[in-house]
């Protein structure tokens, strides 16, 4: 079994004790994500030594210093169950932060949608960051489509809640606030059902962003949105807002949701 | 006294925004970016002073852009052009709205310090910000055009099936 072999290699002599509390999850994993893995660093070898010729069903250990996989038998009952459907990127960097490094796209999905799709490998966290570089040297107008919105709609559409998620870090930790408004902006404009809430989440979150130009693209993303749950965080935003203009802006998306209710 | 109209990002003019490393008479700079020349020309509409075409020059401005949007814009008085010597020209704008072209300036021969001290002058002295949300950019553009002040040839193809669209 490969879940007795890591937890061999890993020490994690728990593994057995606490199976059904630690295999949460299931992965379809293809046999590119084997190979590439083999090619990024020397730690996870146990994976690298795997060769599977069709995709694989497995279970998904998260634990605080590892990841590992286990062959499931019944995978397309327990898939049924869960509707869930997760993907195993390619970055391993090291065992410390596999957990999160490595689970690059998480996805509810249709179970239809499940069993032959394709899967694509990919840490979503690169082409999003490239966009936000690219970015810095892109002319922002209103009433024009940037390179840079266009770039992040496809990543939404293509990786949902992943993509929302690496958006969301560069947001809070990035100091272009102009490119920041615009993804936020972008992300209220996104037809993408699947990652709704968590876009939803975000905006909401955003409008407490130290930065006036954040904090206004996420009422403005608010908006597009059209979702009449952001009313309560845009009143209690409006309240907080020190700065008379943006105010003015947050109440007239208030007012503009409130019709929407 | 008439007013002059012109888009903006109105985050960029946001007073309480101003920064306290600024000395004293200095401006940020990025409003400058509002005001980027061709030409060393400026391009302004001019509003009556109680903004009763500000609607119609909003509108005719939102129609050339590629798909509805919110429109940030900044009023600011006649009288500033003459107090830092730009000369003014009457020229003919570039709407799908006629009524609106003529309303239509072009500040010339901008220096770069005489740009410097327009905005100065501009950030120093009244001015107003505004915005309009996009549903009411949208709105108003769908009833410019069945009312018949936009015409439709001339606005971009993507905002032209925008606006049609229910």
């Amino acid at each position: 079994m490969i879940g007795t072999a890591l937890a061999e290699e890993t020490g994690f002599d728990s593994l057995a004790s606490t199976e059904e509390k630690r295999w949460q999850r299931i992965v379809r994993v293809p046999p590119e994500t084997l190979m590439m893995t083999e090619a990024g660093t020397a730690e996870p070898r146990w994976l690298a030594r795997q060769s599977v010729a069709e995709p694989v069903d497995c279970k998904l250990a998260l634990g605080a210093r590892f990841l590992a996989l286990q062959w499931v038998s019944d995978a397309t009952s327990w898939e049924k169950r869960h509707g869930r459907h997760l993907l195993i990127g390619s970055h391993f960097t090291n065992m410390g932060d596999a957990a999160s490094r490595t689970v690059c796209h998480e996805e509810s999905v249709p179970l239809a949608n499940t069993i032959d799709q394709p899967i694509r490998v990919v840490d979503v966290s690169r082409p999003v960051e490239a966009a936000f570089r690219a970015a810095q040297y892109e002319t922002f107008g209103d009433g024009e489509e940037s390179e840079f919105a266009k770039a992040l709609v496809l990543l939404v559409r293509q990786y949902g809640s992943s993509a929302v998620d690496a958006i969301r870090k560069l947001i809070t930790f990035d100091h272009l606030d102009e490119v920041a408004s615009v993804a936020l902006r972008t992300l209220g404009r996104v037809q993408h059902p699947m990652s709704r809430a968590s876009r939803l989440r975000l905006l909401e979150h955003a409008l407490t962003h130290h930065s006036s130009w954040v904090r206004d693209g996420a009422a403005l993303g608010l908006a597009s949105l059209g979702d009449p749950a952001a009313i309560g965080p845009l009143q209690r935003a409006v309240a907080q807002e020190p700065i008379e203009e943006l105010r003015q802006d947050m109440e007239a998306v208030e007012q503009y949701l409130e019709t929407l209710g | 006294m008439p007013l002059l109209a012109r888009g903006i990002q109105r985050r960029r003019w946001d007073r309480e925004s101003l920064h306290p490393w600024l000395e004293r008479a200095e401006i940020p700079a990025d409003p400058l970016t509002d005001f980027r020349t061709q030409n060393n020309e400026l391009s302004v509409f001019i509003v009556e002073d109680n903004q009763s075409n500000l609607a119609q020059v909003i509108t005719a401005l939102a129609a050339t852009r590629s798909r509805p949007d919110k429109y940030d814009y900044l009023l600011f008085e006649e009288k500033v052009l003459s107090t830092v010597n730009v000369t003014v020209r009457r020229t003919h704008g570039d709407t799908p709205d006629n009524a609106v072209n003529s309303w239509h300036l072009d500040l010339v021969d901008l220096s770069g310090s005489r740009l410097l001290a327009l905005v100065t002058e501009i950030l120093h002295r009244e001015f107003v910000t505004g915005r309009w949300q996009e549903h009411m950019v949208k709105d108003s553009l769908q009833k410019g055009v069945k009312a018949g002040h936009l015409d439709l040839s001339r606005m971009p193809r993507s905002l032209r099936d925008s606006i049609l669209s229910p």
